[in-house]
């Protein structure tokens, strides 16, 4: 059931309508069998995987909360993390490194049969068992309190806006919001309605109409340069759109009911270096890598060395996060080997203020195409195409019809997203539109529901991170 | 450097008005540049981005209404938001909320009604003529949407006054030219785009009895009815209206309803919007846009042209048919859909003359033959208790291998030989005995 289609209208109004009505106790009993009812939508059989992750955490939190014994508390924490990561590994990984155990063996020269069995990925499991980690942790490291009824701790965890492709949220964030049991109010649905709105737009109006380019572009056989920048810049607009819109979406649905879910995208394309970039980019991710792999790992406490070391296992471990594929593992490295260059760029020059914000435009530049060569990393789906995609680079022809129409459907897409966004950037507001003064409120508004009926497109391409 | 964050409301106002009245301050002070920009691009350019007009004719352009609309335009936005910026805190909060929404939907509303205006359906349907090549769908819904736009009158009384309702097959079929001359017809209309199915026919029903025939001639085959196995929505939607949408989905059962919502959902917000039924010309008038005045469209052939869709080679016919010919679900929903188009025509006086439709003899080979039986019998059943007229294969002519243009067209001389029969079929008086002549 994706938030783009009729489907998921008819599902909401019901549950919207619902939760209104209800009390407390029973409302959150009725989210919960929505949100089950919804995950079962994609595959009922993996309902019990959930189950059994949600009970496993329930107890260990619990446990842990329980006992005055720093073993016990230990123990039930690394039971509560070897769970989830086994869960996580077998349903995500297991494939992936069989494969890659067999072809090592090939290139020494052992031949093994190629293995027949095939695992389905359940959807959402790499943002569901992240979750639950972080609570899990969390009420270990004594920060929350745990939630004591298992209904309310389980619709924490398969609370259906943000189930399948997150934000991922922390314990402390989303837990208190269940146990209290927000209402619906007036301003809430009217941001969530604007969230809604902005989510469809980025999705259905730019993601889903860029796909096209974008996979013109990587199928290509012998793809040439223009087709291959339109591709990658395309891409880059389409990943964003596709996963904000989805994130713009969640948020809004969760503020219509009362919740409020944490951002996940603070204007990406703006950063000016890697490290601002993942502040920026997908930050319920880069957040939980953060807190409870890079700070755990030492963080930049043991010298340059060990805090590069500790950088690169954080970005190869979030690189894989995303897929089991190596193409997933280089971009992680990619991106932790720019975090690292960066760093020890910014400590050999330190460069004034001014010249900051003299050189703003060309870092940003910089930054935005870095970015894009990490993008043609994560979408080349094999390591042959992506020496296509860069041999493509220096194929120059002249400009083809179909260059000139993707061209343009690239800049009529990006374009007016682009304009909104600088402004966002410049008041470092990204409530901007709704802040905005009533006349071009309304033109934005008006313009993306005309934008969304004339150019949507509904129900058919499924959001790129739901198979991570 | 700080990342922007979501502020609390009232210092997000605040941050946001200071910026936009700066912003609103620059518009101001360069406002008779601005609606001189606004009066040269909208009377020089608009018909150019229109309808793509190269630079050799762009000195025969020039629309004075147009140019000051445009000027206008941009002047009175201006002035407009400058005032926007100038409400006082509690009128801005009054402007909000369900206020906004009513907004938001009137703005809506307001475009729906203007894209509904006839004389801009016609800029949008010449726009998309300009940028789709010759046999792409949307440009083919743009020709039937204007040839069918307005409802015709006979201009000669007493004479026959006759529709081609069909797909590329009988589109190809039939010299419309020679029908006309040989039945001295007042008017000959093709209503035909490629791969047509009888749910079509009935949402183009009302538009077709408006154009006021005599004569509906139509030919049908299996290859009609054994197809679809979801609402063909893109087919469908340009052609919805509040009428038409009930009698479409009266044509599938209630689990086929329920199981096919989305579709439902789809074609009933086009019979309401005009921007949700348009919005297949919208998108090729947006996304193709060129500046490249002299490339190339995609080329067809003239053969292509004449037919008006992609020749099919017998290789890809057979594929075609194997992949395509099924048992779907929604074999009664064409049935049933050519049935109530066939009661409206019989009310309306029309004669509906309808031809059983084949292909070439190998691609007829591919056919299962018990799909060709039954659509034999529940045509001839329904022409019985309808009162049309259905000519099985063994009241055509049929065709040999040498009529065939291609797997499922017709070549000159099997189109001669079909557009002879239908001339003596409308010359003729419909025989009182045509139940008898249908095949078990």
């Amino acid at each position: 059931m994706l938030f783009n289609s009729f489907d998921f209208l008819l599902f909401f109004s019901t549950v919207f309508a619902f939760q209104l009505v209800l009390p407390h106790r029973p409302r959150n009993l009725f989210l919960l069998a929505a949100s089950y009812f919804f995950y079962a939508c994609w595959d009922w059989r993996f309902t019990g995987l959930m189950a059994a992750s949600t009970i496993i955490d329930y107890v260990c939190s619990l446990a842990i909360a329980k006992s005055d014994d720093q073993t016990v508390k230990r123990q039930f924490l690394t039971v509560s993390i070897v769970a989830n990561l086994s869960i996580l590994g077998f349903f995500k990984y297991a494939g992936f490194f069989v494969d890659s155990w067999i072809s090592l063996a090939a290139s020494g020269g052992v031949e093994l049969s190629p293995r027949t069995w095939q695992i389905i990925l359940p959807v959402g499991i790499s943002f569901y068992t992240f979750q639950t980690m972080s609570y899990t942790w969390d009420v270990y490291r004594g920060e929350m309190q745990p939630l004591r009824r298992l209904s309310d701790f389980a619709l924490y965890v398969a609370f259906f806006p943000q189930l399948v492709a997150g934000p991922i949220e922390r314990g402390t964030q989303l837990s208190p919001q269940i146990a209290a049991g927000p209402r619906t109010s007036w301003e809430g649905v009217q941001s969530g309605v604007w969230m809604i709105t902005k989510g469809l737009f980025k999705k259905a109006v730019i993601a889903d109409n860029l796909a096209p380019l974008v996979a013109t572009a990587f199928d290509s056989e012998s793809p040439h340069c223009a087709q291959v920048l339109i591709g990658v810049y395309a891409f880059a607009f389409q990943i964003y759109g596709d996963f904000s819109g989805y994130t713009d979406i969640a948020r809004g649905v969760g503020r219509m009911m009362g919740y409020k879910l944490s951002l996940n995208f603070r204007l990406p394309y703006f950063a000016t270096s890697p490290s601002e970039f993942w502040k920026r980019w997908h930050v319920s991710l880069s957040s939980f890598l953060r807190d409870y792999l890079y700070i755990p790992l030492g963080g930049n406490r043991g010298g340059t060395v060990k805090t590069y070391r500790n950088l690169l296992v954080t970005m190869l471990l979030g690189g894989l996060w995303h897929g089991a594929a190596w193409t997933f593992v280089i971009w992680g490295l990619y991106h932790g080997l720019l975090l690292i260059v960066y760093e020890r760029f910014a400590r050999t020059m330190s460069l004034s203020d001014a010249t900051l914000r003299r050189t703003y435009w060309l870092r940003l530049s910089v930054m935005f195409h870095l970015t894009c060569v990490g993008w043609l990393i994560f979408r080349a789906e094999s390591f042959a195409q992506l020496r296509s995609m860069v041999a493509g680079l220096v194929q120059f022809q002249s400009l083809s019809l179909g260059d000139l129409q993707g061209a343009w459907k690239l800049m009529l897409l990006a374009g007016p997203l682009l304009i909104i966004q600088a402004a966002k950037e410049y008041t470092k507001c990204l409530n901007f539109v709704p802040s905005l003064s009533p006349l071009p409120r309304l033109a934005i508004y008006a313009g993306c529901v005309v934008a969304i009926l004339t150019f949507g497109s509904f129900g058919k391409q499924a959001f790129i991170y739901f198979q991570f | 450097m700080s990342t922007p964050e979501e502020l609390p409301d009232p210092i997000a106002r605040q941050v946001v008005g200071a910026f936009e009245r700066r912003l609103v301050g620059v518009a101001l002070v360069t406002l008779p540049l601005i609606t001189g920009i606004g009066f040269v691009i909208a009377g020089r350019y608009s018909h150019v981005l229109l309808f793509l007009q190269s630079p050799a004719d762009w000195s025969t352009l020039w629309s004075r209404p147009i140019a000051y609309a445009g000027g206008a335009l941009a002047a009175c936005a201006i002035v407009a938001w400058w005032i926007s910026t100038k409400l006082s805190t509690e009128r801005y909060r009054r402007v909000n909320g369900l206020r906004m929404v009513l907004a938001v939907l009137c703005m809506v509303w307001l475009l729906d009604a203007i894209v509904d205006h006839p004389r801009v359906r016609f800029a949008l349907e010449e726009s998309v003529k300009a940028r789709a090549p010759q046999l792409d769908f949307v440009r083919n819904i743009a020709f039937k949407q204007q040839s069918l736009r307005e409802g015709r009158t006979a201009t000669i009384e007493g004479q026959p006054r006759i529709v081609i309702l069909g797909s590329s097959q009988i589109n190809l079929g039939i010299d419309t030219a020679k029908l006309q001359q040989t039945t001295a017809a007042d008017d000959v209309l093709e209503v035909c785009m490629p791969g047509m199915v009888p749910l079509q026919y009935l949402a183009l029903a009302d538009r077709v009895v408006g154009q006021t025939p005599t004569h509906v001639v139509c030919w049908l085959s299996e290859f009609d009815f054994f197809r679809e196995s979801t609402l063909p929505t893109i087919r469908l939607r340009w052609s919805m209206d509040r009428n038409n949408f009930g009698d479409v989905a009266s044509t599938l059962s209630t689990q086929q309803q329920f199981s096919q919502r989305a579709e439902l959902a789809d074609l009933a917000i086009a019979g309401m919007s005009t921007l949700w039924q348009q919005r297949s010309l919208i998108q090729k008038v947006g996304f193709r846009f060129w500046w490249a005045w002299d490339a190339e469209g995609v080329s067809v052939t003239a053969d292509e042209v004449a037919v008006g869709a992609e020749l099919v080679d017998q290789q890809q016919g057979l594929q075609n048919v194997r992949r395509n010919i099924q048992r779907t679900s929604l074999v009664n929903a064409n049935f049933s859909a050519f049935e109530q188009f066939a009661r409206q025509m019989i009310r309306h006086d029309v004669r509906l003359i309808v031809i059983e439709g084949e292909s070439h003899p190998e691609t007829m080979d591919a056919y299962p033959p018990e799909f060709r039986t039954e659509t034999r019998e529940r045509l001839a059943r329904m022409a019985n208790s309808i009162g049309f007229e259905y000519l099985s294969e063994n009241d055509r002519p049929a065709f040999d291998t040498d009529q065939w243009r291609d797997a499922v067209h017709l070549n000159q001389s099997g189109r001669d030989r079909l557009t002879a029969f239908v001339c003596d079929l409308i010359l003729l008086s419909p025989p009182s005995d045509w139940s008898t002549r249908h095949p078990n």
